[in-house]
């Protein structure tokens, strides 16, 4: 199959608040995502990309309205679908890494019970076969003494080993085409967060998964990203290759961005 | 502005320690023993990563939290003998600015107010003198009059810091902590916030502690850095000197993960394997001893030579830093070796790889760090030779012939220059490193000339230790001498009244067990406080396996490469000499 993964073509929408004023949040955002290729959406605070991507498996916030577009993925208008065809998709075609995964992740159930629970739902067998699978899930995102490790609750993990057993739920068990990550190393350590993106850009390299990654660090993205798109107040303001971006901003909204991500190393 | 005598330190910290108990009798150690001093007009940077101990530092320093013990030392005023009056009043030159601009203004009080309020606490001015302090105050941060009747909500993130910023210089203090001021903000923020309190500095003359993770922000703002890892700064220096040439493994580790946000920017990531050490009762001496994991050394060791090679890369961090304590807890055995100086390091590896020749200082010249030893210890090493026959059938025997001079020319090291904490409140004179790298084979006995050390000793007054040395050794020949020194003593100088340092050498040699051997090594350097030194090797009485320990220095910028060739070493060690690890 060729073309892109997944296309977002005009999409627009905003928040209803309780009074039922409407304020616009996205403003005709359109960007796709190319197979098995890594692409970055970039932006500040209040720039779109997270209610962007959280579109696409309709997981906004209540309140949200679409006021136009489409988000088509292999061809499937998602927007269209009905909760069935949706839950189809989610997890098992498209899964999402959030942000805080202490927070994503049930604190009443031991890790590897979730991730087997997970196996279990899309794939069935018996739960002896799917610990195993979470184990595994968990030794190949590099988690120490797997099998113990499966045991512990959430709690028990650190930022960082939490966000790898969800990287395993989210890659390994679930298995998907596309996998959108919305700041998936935002809180933690710098030589966690650098282990965490090399882990996520290997595991997706070798499985041929279409990453989407959702930062406003654009270290990260220099380092990791083949395309990158940049979103600034609802607007896709710039697309292009990521080398193209760095080296060769168009929009001036990306040259200041840039700017501001390196700060001049003279301290003065 | 005000104006200070030059170099002068305005708040000096010494030896600042806090103890959480977590139960059970342990102490998580948040900090433990940290130093430094802030100067007008200077900012001093605390970097290190979550749970390293950096904001617990502020907060011990405006007593938000008791310090466990420490001085802090305000204007020449002792912060930690203050009664809650007078520390209101220090608080009108220590302010602070915290991390999250949301949490730390009241959100029923608007702007006026909340700068309004230490305005009315600490200075008797007129409402009218307020008022006009507080619209200088919005125009110092870059707001205006209009934002004075707003809540917090009506803010963005970046305004709000500069509220917090503007509470904090609002009653001119002389220190502002500031902790991590811009990672709530984004990036275009940021930039405006860090360039606002840089012209705050300059126009105020203020000092910074600049609490941060994030390394890029602290190259920029920063003059001076100190690395912090669980609790102890493990390294500080001027702002360009730490990024250039960053010394401490770890310090290289967090360097060297931070991304550039600049097309083909590369960088070659230093990682400590292993997991996250835990603050809680960590061993006396090396933090980073505990991210090592005794599972790595294992495997490294079972399949000895090759898988030594191989692992190199992964592990050569985490062994380089191992300490006695973590070794001995978590591993059967190790390997062996110490040293501080790098051309020692290079030299003595150089030798153990069987050379016979390598690029050093002249020998012969009196300035040279590294000097050769006297003749008994050639007659040690003849002695030996006989008994060495394990090592000279594994072809490695690297103490055969013409090498043997060159290795007892490392053995001994005089080095004035070491760091305070090696010369253990000594006043400046020779110093004496040596290296044992002691074996259950005479090789050991080759290694360390006694007569040597005891000449100079006699020679350089104030070598306590080597007192002790002597009487060890009176009594016996060459061999047996060096036999007794069998478990690798680093041996420097402490002062001459510090009878511990004899007591261990006593006990050493009264006890016959190797057990106490081991104890009274691990003794030594506990009392020392340091890690840079001595290999040991002492039996373990159960099951009288071997144990060697490796305790490395700490890795200067040399690099990796002597790293590489020390683990030469004890590949050969364990192959020759078949200790198990």
């Amino acid at each position: 199959m060729n073309g892109p993964i997944l296309e977002i073509d005009g999409f627009s929408g905003g928040f209803v608040s309780r009074a039922g004023e409407f304020t616009p949040v996205l403003h005709d955002v359109s960007y796709s995502l190319e197979r098995g290729a890594v692409t970055a959406v970039v932006g500040e605070t209040g720039s779109g990309k997270s209610v962007t991507a959280l579109s696409v498996l309709q997981l906004q916030a209540p309140g949200f309205r679409r006021t136009g577009g489409q988000i088509r993925f292999d061809g499937t208008d998602l927007l269209s679908l009905d909760a069935q065809a949706l839950r189809a998709i989610r997890g098992r075609r498209i899964s999402m890494v959030f942000q805080d995964a202490r927070a994503a992740l049930n604190p009443v159930f031991s890790v590897g019970q979730q991730l087997a629970d997970t196996w279990r739902l899309h794939n069935g067998g018996s739960r002896a076969a799917a610990m195993e699978k979470a184990v595994d899930a968990l030794r190949q995102v590099q988690i120490p003494e797997p099998e113990r490790r499966a045991r512990q609750y959430p709690h028990e993990f650190s930022g960082g080993m939490a966000q790898r057993a969800m990287i395993a739920l989210a890659a390994l068990i679930c298995t998907p085409e596309l996998l959108l990550l919305d700041e998936p190393t935002t809180g933690l350590d710098v030589t966690t967060q650098a282990d965490i993106m090399e882990l996520l850009l290997d595991l997706a390299r070798s499985r041929g998964l279409t990453v989407c990654l959702i930062t406003h660090d654009l270290g990260v993205v220099a380092e990791t990203c083949d395309h990158v798109v940049v979103m600034n107040r609802g607007r896709v303001v710039e697309t292009g290759s990521a080398e193209r971006i760095f080296t060769a901003p168009q929009d001036p909204y990306t040259r200041r961005l840039l700017a501001a991500s390196v700060l001049t190393e003279d301290a003065g | 502005m005000k104006t200070y005598p030059a170099n002068y330190p305005i708040l000096r910290v010494r030896g600042l320690r806090k103890l959480f108990p977590v139960g059970r009798g342990q102490k998580l150690h948040a900090i433990d023993g940290v130093d430094f001093d802030l100067h007008p007009g200077r900012t001093l940077a605390l970097v290190g990563e979550s749970g390293s101990g950096k904001s617990t530092v502020a907060r011990c320093l405006v007593r938000l939290i008791e310090p466990t013990e420490g001085e802090v030392v305000l204007h020449g005023n002792d912060v930690g003998r203050l009664d809650a009056r007078q520390l209101s009043g220090m608080y009108r030159s220590l302010q602070m600015v915290f991390q999250d601009p949301n949490a730390s203004l009241n959100p029923r009080m608007t702007v006026r107010q909340v700068l309004d309020e230490p305005l009315r606490l600490h200075l008797s001015l007129s409402a009218a003198d307020r008022a006009a302090r507080i619209s200088e105050l919005l125009r110092l941060v870059g707001l205006g009059d209009e934002h004075l009747g707003r809540y917090p909500h009506e803010l963005s993130g970046g305004q709000r810091q500069r509220i917090g910023i503007a509470r904090a210089i609002s009653i001119n203090p002389e220190v502002v902590l500031l902790d991590e001021p811009t990672a709530s903000l984004d990036v275009s923020v940021r930039g405006q916030v860090l360039e606002l309190l840089r012209e705050i500095q300059r126009e105020l003359n203020l000092a910074y502690l600049f609490i941060s993770h994030d390394l890029q922000v602290v190259r920029h703002v920063a003059d001076d850095v100190a690395v912090m890892y669980l609790g102890k700064i493990v390294e500080q220096g001027p702002v360009r000197e730490i990024f250039e040439h960053p010394r401490h493994p770890y310090t290289r580790a967090l360097m060297s993960a931070a991304p550039v946000a600049r097309w083909g920017a590369k960088r070659e990531r230093v990682r400590l394997a292993g997991e996250i050490s835990t603050p809680i009762d960590p061993p006396a001496a090396c933090r980073l001893a505990l991210s090592m994991p005794a599972a790595s050394w294992r495997r490294v060791g079972s399949s000895r030579w090759r898988s030594w090679q191989r692992c190199q890369d992964a592990a050569i961090f985490e062994r380089a830093a191992a300490c006695p304590e973590a070794t001995a807890a978590r591993t059967r055995s190790a390997c062996a070796v110490c040293i501080r100086p790098s051309p020692m390091r290079a030299a003595l590896a150089a030798c153990f790889r069987g050379r016979t020749h390598f690029p050093g200082p002249d020998w012969k010249s009196d300035k040279c760090p590294v000097r050769p030893m006297s003749q008994a210890g050639q007659a040690v090493s003849e002695g030996g030779r006989g008994a060495g026959g394990r090592g000279a059938a594994a072809g490695l025997d690297p103490l055969a012939g013409g090498d043997v001079e060159e290795v007892q020319r490392v053995l001994v090291w005089e080095e004035p220059q070491l760091g305070p904490e090696l010369c253990g409140g000594g006043q400046g004179g020779d110093q004496f490193l040596a290296v044992d790298l002691a074996m259950d084979q005479p090789l050991r006995a080759k290694l360390l000339d006694i007569e040597d050390l005891h000449r100079r000793g006699a020679g350089a007054p104030g070598l306590g230790g080597t007192q002790a040395f002597r009487a060890d050794a009176q009594d016996r020949g060459p061999v047996g001498r060096a036999r007794e020194l069998d478990l690798g003593i680093a041996e420097h100088r402490l002062p001459a009244a510090d009878s511990r340092v004899d007591q261990v050498h006593r006990g050493r040699a009264d006890e016959a067990g190797d057990e106490g051997r081991g104890r009274a090594v691990v003794e030594l350097q506990r009392l020392a406080d340091l890690l840079h030194l001595a290999a040991v090797q002492h039996d373990q009485p159960v099951g009288q396996r071997h144990r060697l320990e490796l305790v490395m220095g700490d890795i200067d910028r040399s690099g990796a490469e002597p790293v590489l060739q020390l683990l030469d070493l004890a590949a050969h060690l364990h192959a020759q000499l078949g200790v198990e690890i």
